[in-house]
């Protein structure tokens, strides 16, 4: 059911109005079978995988929390409790990588070894790595006893399958969404409200800017030779149409959510004026960044064997840089498997790679960038030194968008190289701007991503300076609030590409 | 209390206004089309016999040719763009005024290997059908899955035709388009006088040579799934229903002669399984007297015929039908 049709806004529509209507102690019990319906509608093969997941991931955490307090024995409890997460990591990551990556390890077998195997036809369920990545952080929450294993199957079946966050995230965690999803609401008209302009705000974004944005995206990438003087455009384009594709589905699973007063975790939080890389993954798919930092970046640096390396890196390289090593590789291998769950193609590897190696050589650097900020009187308060580190840190993004767009690590290195050799603005309009007409509207649709564009920029440099919009909308008269309403509605047929051929949510797909 | 009171006032000022410029949009942009008129007339009359199928039969069936020679009141709705499943519900729709006696499908087989876009035609058979039980079926197998926009604001696939608005305007307040009249061809950009979209002749002019070929490994199933539904349809109701193949232009035929060869020897045996009849007019046993089988008789390599190649045809076609 894909979130731009008729019969998911009718879905939403029963589903929130039946939430409120059947007995407040039964309202989990109306999510979690709507979750399963909208699950159910891609098939009932993918949703015996979701079951698999649900069922191993509760067995367990019921298996651990049971050893944590009935077995005595210190080492034997840990043991048991170690093998018990071992085995349902292996499990569910098991099924994820080869549903996910099979295909890629044949073709890369064959290309190392000259081989002909034929790739597999296997069914990758839809959002499967957000429910996987999703449980995976309860169990190992449950395995540091951090929280408490969910006794009842179907509210941990709820967890796992909030329909609004399934396909496309926000990655969320059991001790702030549990306790929302099996209480009790009742209907709130300004939460109502809000939760409208959102979903609204968030469809305005995907289906008028990145819709329009990858008719440009989609031609230039589509077809780097021919359009070469047009690198650096299909970047910016590119940046463009992910961040609004992917915000503006985030916006519609918060709003969503917040037609039955569930409060899911932000995803984006004005990536682009990010003043470096680091912080740019602070404000970029943040759960999956503090999923990574949680689950693999303080494990990994705090392992017995990272911290050899730590001893081991202070004797050779001295005692500063020695205690950065180890935050360093761990960054990267954070990097390595962000890169690799975003697609089973090497460019995702490179991109993930570029983005640890950058964050790992800024760590290392951090003391010597203070050093020469102290000796060049630069203040970091500065404004134009901010406004150098937001352009700077735009610049490396844009470089990192290469590999993950381009059709493979090579033709990432040649647009890179087209960009700096070759400029030819006047290309652009030669592209078919998705009408039957050909280039007539071409001009049309560059304003209409740019005027899209100034927009979202106003809006977000007003939240960036800390402004509450939501209050200010609030105080606005009820005919303002109309008109805004209308035309966020309006505005979605008017000057929105069709979605059948402009795809639907990009994230959808993980 | 107030508050709630004062929401839902509001909420229905708010739907209101958006209906009042939904409907504006629609009565701007949205322009006159044929199948307005194909959809007003199996409303208000029967027909003995229906063509469906795709744009090869709207330029190609002359359903008044088939009515003066078979007696059979004669109505051609194909449609460009017109999948199985559209068909199908046109079928129930043209059911619920009277029960034809003969349907017949035109099949083109690059619709039954290709997915329907989001812009097909579909769009507008579906804006023009008046609500009924058909309508509603309709809305459930297929505007459901669809953009919320293609439902809710009719006018989406036509914004970016706002030059033409004023045309649209002028077009829609004369007495031909109240009265569902055949608008003058000059005028409209299209003629449908004798109920189908006749082309003028264009011999020796450069043709168009995009074509979609059959590929059995790309089997659209929903195509399939629809003309089954389709032949039972005909066979619960005492329909006679036969498939056809129009012809194409012998160049074509030369250049793709192993694909129609596929289509041939796939759709004869797939028809042959459903119990029904396949008339395929490119075969040497289903030759046309008099029908100028080269590029000079078509607009494109595809097969649209011209009008009086379109005569010609149907009637043969309608020869064909008398002796079903």
């Amino acid at each position: 059911m894909s979130l731009i049709s008729m019969e998911f806004l009718l879905f939403v529509v029963t589903a929130a109005a039946g939430y409120y209507w059947i007995p407040r102690k039964y309202q989990w019990i109306w999510l979690l079978i709507f979750s399963y319906i909208y699950y159910s509608s891609g098939g009932i093969k993918v949703t015996c995988f979701l079951a698999l997941t649900t069922v191993s991931t509760w067995l367990a955490g019921i298996w651990i929390q049971t050893l944590s307090h009935k077995e005595p024995d210190k080492s034997r409890r840990r043991q048991r409790k170690r093998r018990a997460l071992v085995l349902v990591l292996l499990l569910n990551f098991g099924v994820l990588a080869i549903l996910k990556y099979t295909n890629f390890a044949i073709s890369t077998a064959n290309a190392i070894f000259g081989i002909k195997q034929g790739e597999l036809s296997l069914l990758l369920p839809l959002g499967i790595s957000f429910y996987t990545f999703q449980s995976m952080g309860y169990i190992l929450d449950v395995y540091w006893e951090k929280i408490k294993a969910e006794q009842n199957l179907f509210r941990f079946a709820l967890f796992v399958s909030f329909f609004p966050q399934i396909l496309q995230g926000p990655i969320g965690r059991f001790d702030k969404l549990g306790r929302q999803l099996y209480e009790s609401h009742s209907f709130d008209l300004k939460r109502t409200e809000l939760s409208l302009l959102r979903i609204l705000w968030g469809y305005f974004k995907k289906m008028v800017i990145a819709d329009n944005a990858v008719i440009f995206v989609d031609a230039i990438f589509g077809d780097p030779q021919k359009y070469s003087g047009l690198g650096i455009v299909a970047v910016l384009a590119y940046s463009i149409q992910l961040y609004c594709d992917f915000s503006g589905g985030m916006d519609v699973v918060i709003g969503i959510a917040g037609l039955f007063g569930i409060q899911i975790d932000e995803n984006f939080k004005r990536p682009y004026f990010a003043v470096s890389i680091t912080d740019f993954w602070h404000r970029w798919h943040i759960t999956l960044g503090t999923w990574m930092k949680d689950y693999i970046f303080y494990p990994v640096s705090l392992s017995r064997w990272m911290k050899h390396f730590s001893k081991f890196a202070k004797k050779v390289f001295g005692k500063q840089t020695g205690r950065l090593l180890p935050i360093c590789l761990a960054n990267i291998i954070v990097f390595l498997v962000v890169g690799v769950w975003h697609g089973a193609a090497w460019k995702f590897i490179v991109y993930g790679l570029y983005n640890g190696v950058i964050i790992a050589f800024s760590g290392l650097m951090a003391p010597k960038y203070r050093n020469w900020k102290q000796a060049l009187h630069i203040s970091d308060d500065s404004l134009g030194f901010r406004f150098f580190q937001i352009l700077r840190t735009f610049l490396l993004v844009n470089i990192s968008w290469f590999f993950d767009r381009a059709n493979s690590v090579q033709a990432a290195f040649q647009m890179m190289k087209y960009s700096l050799t070759r400029f030819r603005l006047s290309e652009l309009l030669t592209i078919e701007s998705g009408e039957a007409s050909g280039t007539a509207y071409t001009p049309i649709i560059l304003f209409v991503i740019l005027a899209g564009c100034l927009i979202v920029f106003v809006v977000s440099l007003l939240q960036e300076q800390g402004r509450d919009l939501e209050s200010f909308y609030g105080r606005r008269h009820w005919l303002v609030k109309c008109v805004l309403f209308a035309a966020l509605f309006l505005v979605l047929p008017a000057l929105g590409q069709p979605s059948g051929e402009a795809g639907g949510f990009i994230y959808a797909q993980f | 209390m107030h508050n709630f009171k004062k929401a839902i006032l509001l909420v229905v000022f708010l739907l209101a206004a958006l209906a009042a410029v939904n409907a504006t949009m629609n009565y701007a942009l949205i322009p006159y089309s044929y199948v307005r008129l194909m959809m007003h007339r199996i409303t208000t009359e029967q027909y003995d016999t229906v063509f469906l199928g795709t744009s090869h039969g709207l330029n190609g069936i002359n359903p008044k040719v088939v009515e003066e020679k078979t007696g059979q009141k004669s109505i051609n709705l194909c449609l460009g763009g017109e999948f199985p499943e559209d068909a199908y519900f046109l079928l129930k729709k043209v059911c619920e005024k009277g029960i034809p006696k003969t349907v017949i499908y035109e099949l083109d087989p690059g619709y039954w290997c290709t997915k329907q876009g989001p812009r097909g035609d579909f769009n507008r058979l579906y804006y023009e059908m008046p609500w009924s039980a058909a309508k509603l079926e309709y809305f459930a197998s297929k505007m459901l899955e669809m953009d919320f926009r293609a439902s809710f604001f009719p006018w989406f696939y036509y914004r970016g035709q706002f030059k033409n608005v004023k045309k649209n305007i002028s077009t829609k307040q004369t007495e031909d388009y109240k009265e569902y009249r055949i608008p003058n061809p000059e005028e409209i950009g299209w003629d449908f006088t004798d109920g189908f979209v006749n082309a003028p002749p264009s011999p020796g002019t450069e043709k168009r040579q995009e074509l979609t070929l059959w590929e059995e490994k790309d089997k659209n199933e929903e195509s399939f799934r629809y003309f089954e539904k389709i032949a039972k349809f005909c066979r619960d109701k005492g329909i006679a229903l036969v498939a056809i193949i129009t012809p194409v232009p012998k160049e074509t035929l030369e250049k793709y002669q192993d694909n129609y060869q596929e289509i041939d020897a796939y759709f004869s045996s797939y028809m042959k399984e459903q119990k029904v009849p396949l008339w395929n007019y490119n075969l040497p046993q289903r030759k046309i007297r008099g029908f100028d089988y080269s590029l000079n008789g078509f607009s494109d390599w595809e097969g649209h015929m011209d009008k009086d190649q379109a005569g010609r045809f149907s009637a043969r076609l309608a020869k064909d039908l008398k002796n079903i």
